[in-house]
């Protein structure tokens, strides 16, 4: 049985639209789960209802396989990290932290053990005088982290929880939650939009689109053998690059190059998909591509251009000089090719020979 | 950059404005302190200076301690349901889905209303033998006080009107202080298990508190400057017992032309008002949190 | 579930509402009691719809005082008093957000103390400095003596410190005077402020009673609120003449009525501005 359990989970508010449709997933414990998603896909939405803070449209959620849908948040013993943080301002780190627990009656003793405890993993015990609006950003998410830790549920969510910090100040919180995950083995649901994020800290990611799920798996999974144009798109900066095949008598053909399949897909109509890491510059190859503007990232270079129109990039690692307008040939390592069916946009299965 | 000003940049942005505060403000402020310590009787060209006898006489003064204890009263009385009822209200208010700018609107139009009129009409609702209030106790078989007559139930009808006019006005305040309280502290509140009251206990007032203190502050001098319900209902009776220090003041200064106790005692009020904003400027520095 | 927070809603703004009517109940009573005859009013006076409207009480009020003169003296008084305050506030503001000079801080700290202390310590000295003038019992004294409002100072110069200073420079660049800056720019741009300014100032100067009444004598230039009070005082306290009385009344607080349904939605928003602090 897994922790758990979310079963034809449905969402809709008051005469609207429904969010979330039939919804279905179950969450193994010890698992660090990443719902990602653009914003408006109903991820956040999910969280809240995991955690009571929205009520169940119909389905059932279950924790320990025990049904949950009308049990009040305090019940679910479930801990939540905001992504503003949700500090007390009028309460010092320390009163801060430990507010969960004096509401639920424990001994002054104990709490204060557990909040020095909690301070220590988190480099807070210097701050534990201090009032949320004398912190940095940085500081005040560790607070929200530690005030979820000295509860010790069985449950962490996580919302967005460094959607307000800088960029270098992410990726430190990254590694801090990763490893603090790893010490307290307790089962998180990180909601996040950004796919930096996800791939580094899941065991699990979530893609969801519309209120639907486009894939699970694990980053390594997402992105190589993403399932849907969707996700092959969203997953990778910059993304997948998507080509539509031409089909002549059976025969498939990229531009002016044809492709040989080593299945036989009949005439279904097809995506021919690349990432830019697994293309590169080969003026012998017969696609060709005209140059529009050079992205220099330091340790290697995005070039972009168009293909018959259509726009397509890839990474160079070389020194040579390219200019805009200019002609390439572009060639790319055929067992990282993937391809979609055009009309469903669902990851077809399919190899080239060479 | 902020531009340094020429001097005529600064003789019509600075100096011609400030001739209206200077004239007006600064210098009858430091003309009240200095006539507090003359024996000016307004009508006689010529006055003496008495030193510190304003102040001493005053303070050893009967009326001065009756009124400075109605004062302290009233305003206690008045300040204190103002912000509970203010503050119940704009909780209620801020529940409501709907229709609560028409709610509002009705709470905030005593403070519109000119206070002059509106105790005319009070005075009226107040009366004891044909007033609506009476005659709803007399349908209850409630006892039937007289509100302008008795000294304690006077004080009353004093302190109702001004509850009344500014409760609406304090629930405004605090309505829009709860509004700014992100939703997910109560989130947390509720991940954390507190029941409503701890919700109240615990986030509400807390985080309410710098609204609570300004509105009690401006209260308090709003009290210490009553005068238009008093002039109207009881004109600081029955026997002084509604006589309040600005009253006394007004009766000493424009009744009796005492101007050296008239200045002195405002001199007081005004001593009274500048440590209330000293400690409110203090203790908001103190409790302000974001 | 859903049922009993639906109910306990309704609850809510049933009991939200009964207060809210209570609060205007005075309001309702003098405008019903303004209709009704004397006999009437002293037989039944919860009565909340007269049994025959007497709009005579209003003919006989306006006869027994010059309502109409209280209203207009008021009405150019008040609209003189809060033009000028905000023109002599604005262009402070502007210097004390705007400008370096000698003793601004200075400046900013006597504003910042006044802003509190209460007006009544400096009438009997403004009473001299007005007689001095020769402008006892004249409104010219009343409109003067108001000229300087701390609290509007206040407030637009808390308003002008959000004007971000690269417009100013933009502007300065662009070869305007500060005169030109401060209105056509400034000013616009806080026109929030500036109309909170002014519904304040209007209610508080067309309400205002105790200096009106220091300063005033002649019943022809007495402002509404000073003349409908010396008028209720003397028609006594009789029940016959309470009518006259409620209709007199009316006169003179329907003005701001019919302001205040008009503009209700600022009034609200602009009453809580005043709560800004340094």
């Amino acid at each position: 049985m897994d922790l758990i359990e979310l079963k034809r989970i449905n969402k809709q508010y008051e005469n609207k639209e429904k969010v979330i449709e039939d919804f279905d997933l179950n969450i193994k414990k010890g698992d660090f789960t990443v719902f990602l998603g653009p914003s408006g896909c109903g991820k956040s939405t999910l969280l809240r209802m995991i955690a009571g803070l929205e009520k169940i449209s119909a389905g059932e959620l279950l924790i320990n396989g025990e049904l949950q849908n009308d049990l009040p948040p305090k019940e679910r013993n479930i801990a939540m990290v905001f992504q503003n943080y949700a500090l007390y301002p009028h309460m010092s780190v320390e009163k801060n932290m430990g507010f969960g627990l004096k509401m639920r009656g424990i001994d002054k003793q104990i709490i204060k053990q557990k909040v020095t405890d909690a301070a220590k993993i988190l480099n807070l015990t210097d701050y534990l005088d201090k009032f949320p609006g004398n912190l940095s950003g940085g500081q005040q998410q560790r607070v929200a982290l530690g005030r979820a830790i000295v509860r010790e549920s069985e449950i962490y969510l996580m919302d967005e929880p460094l959607s307000n910090l800088d960029a270098k100040l992410r990726a430190v919180m990254r590694e801090e939650i990763v490893t603090l995950h790893k010490q307290m083995a307790a089962t998180t649901i990180y909601v996040t939009h950004d796919q930096t994020e996800a791939m580094t800290m899941a065991d699990r990611i979530v893609i969801l689109n519309h209120g639907d799920i486009q894939q699970i798996g694990t980053p390594k999974e997402v992105y190589q053998r993403p399932q849907n144009m969707f996700v092959a798109s969203f997953i990778g900066i910059p993304p997948m690059n998507l080509i539509p095949l031409k089909n002549h008598d059976g025969k498939y053909y990229l531009e002016n190059a044809e492709l040989s399949l080593k299945d036989d897909l009949g005439n279904q109509p097809l995506v021919f998909g690349i990432r830019p890491e697994d293309a590169f510059v080969d003026n012998a190859a017969p696609l060709k591509m005209k140059v529009t503007y050079i992205e220099d990232m330091g340790a290697d270079r995005y070039v972009h251009g168009l293909v018959n129109g259509t726009k397509f990039t890839l990474r160079d690692g070389s020194n040579n000089d390219y200019q805009v307008d200019q002609e390439i040939g572009v060639g790319f390592t055929a067992q990282q090719v993937s391809f979609f069916d055009q009309v469903s946009t669902n990851r077809v299965e399919a190899n080239l020979w060479k | 950059m902020e531009m340094k000003a020429s001097k005529r940049q600064l003789l019509l942005f600075v100096v011609i404005p400030l001739i209206p505060l200077v004239v007006f403000w600064i210098i009858p402020l430091i003309v009240s302190l200095w006539l507090s310590f003359t024996d000016w009787n307004y009508i006689s060209p010529t006055f003496d200076y008495v030193g510190i006898k304003n102040y001493t006489q005053l303070f050893a003064s009967q009326d001065f301690q009756q009124a400075f204890a109605h004062t302290a009263y009233f305003t206690f009385f008045s300040v204190v349901p103002i912000i509970v009822f203010g503050f119940l209200l704009a909780v209620g208010l801020n529940k409501l889905k709907r229709s609560y700018k028409f709610i509002q609107a009705l709470l905030f139009a005593p403070w519109v209303t000119p206070l002059i009129g509106m105790s005319i009409v009070w005075g009226w609702i107040f009366n004891s033998k044909v007033g609506p209030i009476n005659q709803i106790l007399h349908i209850l078989h409630l006892p039937e006080p007289q509100w302008l007559t008795n000294p304690t139930a006077a004080m009353w009808t004093i302190i109702i009107v001004t509850i009344w006019k500014n409760a609406g006005w304090a629930a405004l305040f605090f309505s829009d202080a709860l509004a700014k309280i992100p939703s997910s502290l109560f989130e947390v509140s509720d991940m954390e298990g507190l029941s409503w009251w701890q919700k109240i206990w615990y986030v509400l007032i807390p985080l309410v508190s710098p609204t609570t203190l300004f509105l009690v502050i401006v209260m308090i001098l709003e009290c210490l400057q009553a005068y238009d319900q008093i002039t109207v209902l009881t004109q600081g009776g029955p026997a002084g017992s509604t006589t309040t220090l600005l009253y006394l003041y007004y009766q000493l200064g424009f009744k009796q032309f005492q101007m050296g106790s008239a200045t002195a005692l405002s001199i007081v009020i005004l001593v009274i008002s500048a440590i209330l904003a000293y400690i409110s400027i203090r203790m908001s520095r103190k409790h302000t949190y974001y | 579930m859903k049922k009993v927070q639906k109910i306990q809603g309704w609850a809510l703004f049933i009991i939200l509402l009964i207060i809210g009517l209570l609060m205007v109940y005075p309001m309702i009573w003098m405008l019903v009691s303004s209709v009704k005859s004397a006999n009437e009013i002293l037989n039944q006076p919860l009565q909340l719809i007269p049994r025959s409207f007497h709009f005579d009480n209003f003919t006989n009020a306006l006869k027994a005082a010059p309502f109409m003169q209280w209203l207009w003296n008021s009405a150019w008084t008040t609209v003189v008093i809060v033009f000028m305050q905000l023109f002599f506030s604005s262009l402070i503001a502007y210097a004390l957000t705007q400008f370096k000079f000698m003793g601004r801080n200075v400046l900013f700290a006597i504003i910042l103390a006044t802003y509190m202390l209460p007006s009544a310590t400096t009438y009997i000295p403004s009473y001299v400095i007005l007689g001095k003038m020769h402008l006892i019992n004249s409104l010219i004294g009343l409109v003067i003596s108001n000229l300087a409002n701390v609290f509007v100072i206040f407030l637009l110069r808390q308003s002008f410190m959000s004007v971000p200073k690269g417009i100013i420079e933009a502007a300065r660049s662009d070869g305007a005077s500060e005169w030109t800056i401060l209105w056509q720019i400034v000013v616009p741009m806080n026109k929030n402020a500036v109309l909170n300014a002014t519904l304040i100032g209007f209610i508080t100067n067309f309400n205002g009673y105790l200096w009106p009444s220091l300063l005033l004598n002649d019943t022809k230039k007495q402002v509404i609120s000073v003349g409908l009070n010396s008028f209720s005082n003397t028609q006594g306290a009789f029940d016959q003449t309470f009518p006259i009385i409620m209709a007199g009344t009316t006169i003179a607080v329907v003005p701001l009525i019919i302001v205040y349904v008009i503009l209700q939605k600022y009034f609200v928003q602009s009453s809580k501005t005043s709560s800004i602090k340094g």
